[in-house]
């Protein structure tokens, strides 16, 4: 998993860092300011609120570099850039939308293809394939995008998204799940289905 | 209804099964849970043995393992500027030495208007005293030494009237400075030339402005 990866080899920087070594932290930050970059785009959009929110939160994660006690530094500087993008979402708008999370039960839909397409796992490289999911990331609600971005683009285990998002397990589960089938039905919806071998 | 569902079987989007029904229940709500390997033992045992006999549902598990490869193969959007602050290019010493930087500006400046004012007065005040430095330059530096006794007359008490008493020395600085004794026989108490601390104003604002910029900055 991502979320595992470099961790070991980065434990003697954080605790530099947290004694205060500021060159070690600016190592640990460049390391990961690509990946906190383009979760918060996906989160606020591309462009100079993005790199605000990454820049804000690493300026924010250094000066509370003490408080840092968890096992994963990486896991740590994406709670704060996902706080901190997502909050930049709700600032933008006048009235939150409420709920934010439909009843864990509520029933998903699940679109179905007109007509039978090529694969889904045969288009995993496909350009166009690439664009309908990003066109379809921008639709799901940012909880739960955030959340599918953290599994599947970060590779964060659920556990951890719960802690870094503050919710039960269970409401995770239905976030990933939710985002997951609405990315799908924007690929099923241009025809492609998967196998059922 | 809620009592005729089985809890651990939510089935979302799929139909329902009752008691004494024989409805296929379809764990669809599980499907990516199960595909992340989140589901507890019991609950993964029975959605493994829901999917080797249904092919609706392995279908939809397999649409929901490409969507998750498809997402985890997204190319990287890159941000258009260094992110990370610099932050161990800020050593402790700066913020200290920009506000020392800014009072030696301060002080200079104001060493600079007082030894221009003090310097204006002392024209205005002493014209007479003026006539014999204004005639040294004049005369050029070889006559300087000849003329010793002139040169200690043009010095008003002040400074130099400590050199009165040692008629040697304002021999050998009436050789050498001879320029610069009359002029600071113009300016009694100022020592260097106000040009001098507009100078050191203007080189420790420029330090002090560059230090707060590189303060300021977070990149």
């Amino acid at each position: 998993m991502k979320s595992s990866d470099g961790e070991s080899e980065r434990a003697p920087l954080v605790v530099r860092a947290r004694d205060g070594d500021a060159r070690a932290f600016e190592d640990l930050a460049r390391g990961e300011e690509r990946a906190l970059y383009r979760h918060a785009a996906r989160i606020v959009g591309p462009g100079p609120d993005a790199e605000d929110v990454v820049q804000d939160s690493l300026l924010s994660a250094w000066r509370s570099i003490r408080s840092f006690e968890g096992t994963s530094f990486r896991a740590w500087l994406f709670r704060i850039v996902t706080n901190r993008a997502l909050d930049r979402i709700r600032a933008r708008r006048r009235r939150p939308e409420l709920p934010l999370d439909p009843p864990e039960d509520a029933d998903v839909i699940w679109a179905e293809p007109a007509a039978p397409g090529p694969e889904l796992a045969d288009i995993a490289s496909s350009r166009e394939a690439q664009v309908i999911v990003e066109e379809a990331l921008r639709d799901v609600p940012e909880e739960q995008r955030a959340a599918l971005l953290l599994r599947d683009v970060e590779g964060f285990a659920y556990e951890e998204i719960a802690l870094m998002t503050s919710v039960e397990i269970g409401t995770v589960k239905s976030r990933i799940h939710r985002a997951r089938v609405a990315v799908r039905n924007a690929l099923v919806a241009r025809g492609w289905r998967g196998s059922a071998g | 209804m809620a009592g005729e569902d089985r809890p651990d079987e939510g089935t979302i989007g799929g139909p329902r099964r009752h008691k004494g029904e024989d409805v296929i229940d379809h764990p669809r709500a599980r499907l990516s849970a199960y595909l992340d390997d989140a589901l507890a033992p019991n609950e993964r045992a029975a959605v493994e043995s829901h999917l080797a006999a249904c092919a609706d549902c392995r279908r939809r598990l397999s649409e929901l393992r490409a969507t998750a490869a498809l997402l985890g193969a997204l190319p990287d959007i890159a941000p258009r500027r260094r992110l990370t602050p610099r932050l161990a290019g800020r050593p402790a010493w700066l913020a200290p030495v920009r506000t020392l930087a800014t009072l030696a500006s301060g002080l200079s400046v104001f060493l600079f208007i007082a030894s221009a004012l003090l310097a204006n007065m002392g024209q205005l005040s002493a014209p007479a005293a003026l006539s014999a430095p204004a005639a040294a330059p004049a005369d050029g530096r070889a006559d300087a030494p000849s003329r010793p006794p002139e040169l200690k007359t043009a010095v008003p008490p002040g400074p130099n009237a400590a050199a009165a008493p040692a008629p040697t020395a304002a021999v050998a600085r009436g050789a050498t400075e001879s320029g610069e004794a009359a002029h600071a026989a113009r300016s009694p108490a100022l020592g260097p030339s106000p040009w001098l601390w507009l100078a050191l104003a203007l080189v420790t604002g420029a330090i002090a402005i560059v230090l707060q910029r590189r303060l300021r900055s977070p990149l």
